[in-house]
């Protein structure tokens, strides 16, 4: 003989889970934040790697969500004073560039096509509406993005703290952004 | 003239100010309409008008994450428009 049971509904399993979730973290003395939490980390220093990890913190600044991200390697540029206005693109190894006119990929070897491609891709973006590198970080800094500029290749390319623009979080390491990433909901690399 | 209007709240609201992101591109209207809602009071609207594509998507998203109210949303000739009121 069996006992025939409905399947608990979506929201009742919901609850359960939320329950045990909250039973769970109270255990650990850590408790579910309202406020949502991203953490990034920025490690190219080209104009198009620069784009999305700041579009994605400025907007995360806007619907109040807590946002940090982690500049290394070559993304230590993108926070640079003098070098965030200048990133570039190489168009050589890059197929996928958008081109008016189809070039072998190699002529972007030529002395002066990657400074060119830039500001043809710089004119194109400012004209299409597009913000800059300058404004998307200056507004990642007036929304409360934290920019962590990290230690260790700071020391390696010569770079101070002065170096970086005025707002940026004093600089840190690995396990510092590690500690600050550990509780985030979301955590994207570029 | 093509409207389509999605009506959420039938009460009509003043609209305190008109914020124009016509040509701004990701995630330019967002930010400048996380700002704007602070700079008008509790339960006052503000109108904002977008081209971006992803406008209807993200306001939707921005206003369900945030908590204000998005009261009316409509397409007028290709551009999007929202009234938006800030609930806290």
């Amino acid at each position: 003989m069996s006992i025939e049971t409905a399947p608990p509904s979506v929201s009742e399993l919901e609850s359960l889970v939320r329950r045990v979730v909250d039973e769970r973290l109270a255990q650990t003395g850590r408790r579910r934040s309202a406020t949502k939490k991203m953490a990034l980390i920025a490690t190219k220093g080209t104009l198009d790697w620069a784009y999305p990890p700041l579009i994605l913190a400025s907007t995360a600044g806007s619907l109040g969500w807590e946002t940090g991200i982690f500049f290394t390697f070559y993304g230590l540029n993108i926070i640079h004073k003098r070098k965030r206005d200048d990133l570039a693109i190489a168009p050589i190894a890059n197929p996928a560039m958008p081109m008016p006119v189809p070039v072998p990929n190699l002529l972007g070897a030529i002395p002066g096509m990657t400074p060119f491609a830039s500001f043809m891709m710089k004119r194109k973006f400012r004209r299409s509406g597009v913000a800059s590198i300058r404004e998307l970080t200056d507004i990642a800094v007036e929304s409360g993005v934290k920019l962590f500029p990290c230690g260790m290749t700071m020391q390696v390319f010569g770079y101070s703290a002065d170096d970086f623009i005025p707002g940026c979080e004093p600089v840190c390491g690995a396990a510092a952004f590690l500690s600050y990433a550990s509780d985030a909901d979301i955590t994207l690399a570029f | 003239m093509t409207t389509e209007r999605t009506t959420i709240d039938a009460v009509p609201q003043p609209v305190q100010r008109v914020l124009d992101a016509r040509r701004l591109l990701c995630p330019l209207p967002i930010v400048r309409l996380a700002t704007g809602i602070r700079e008008i009071p509790v339960a006052a609207c503000l109108r904002l008008l977008a081209t971006d594509p992803g406008s209807d998507a993200d306001v939707r998203a921005w206003a369900k994450e945030t908590g204000h109210e998005l009261v009316e949303a409509s397409r007028v000739n290709g551009e999007f428009h929202f009234v938006l009121r800030r609930t806290h």
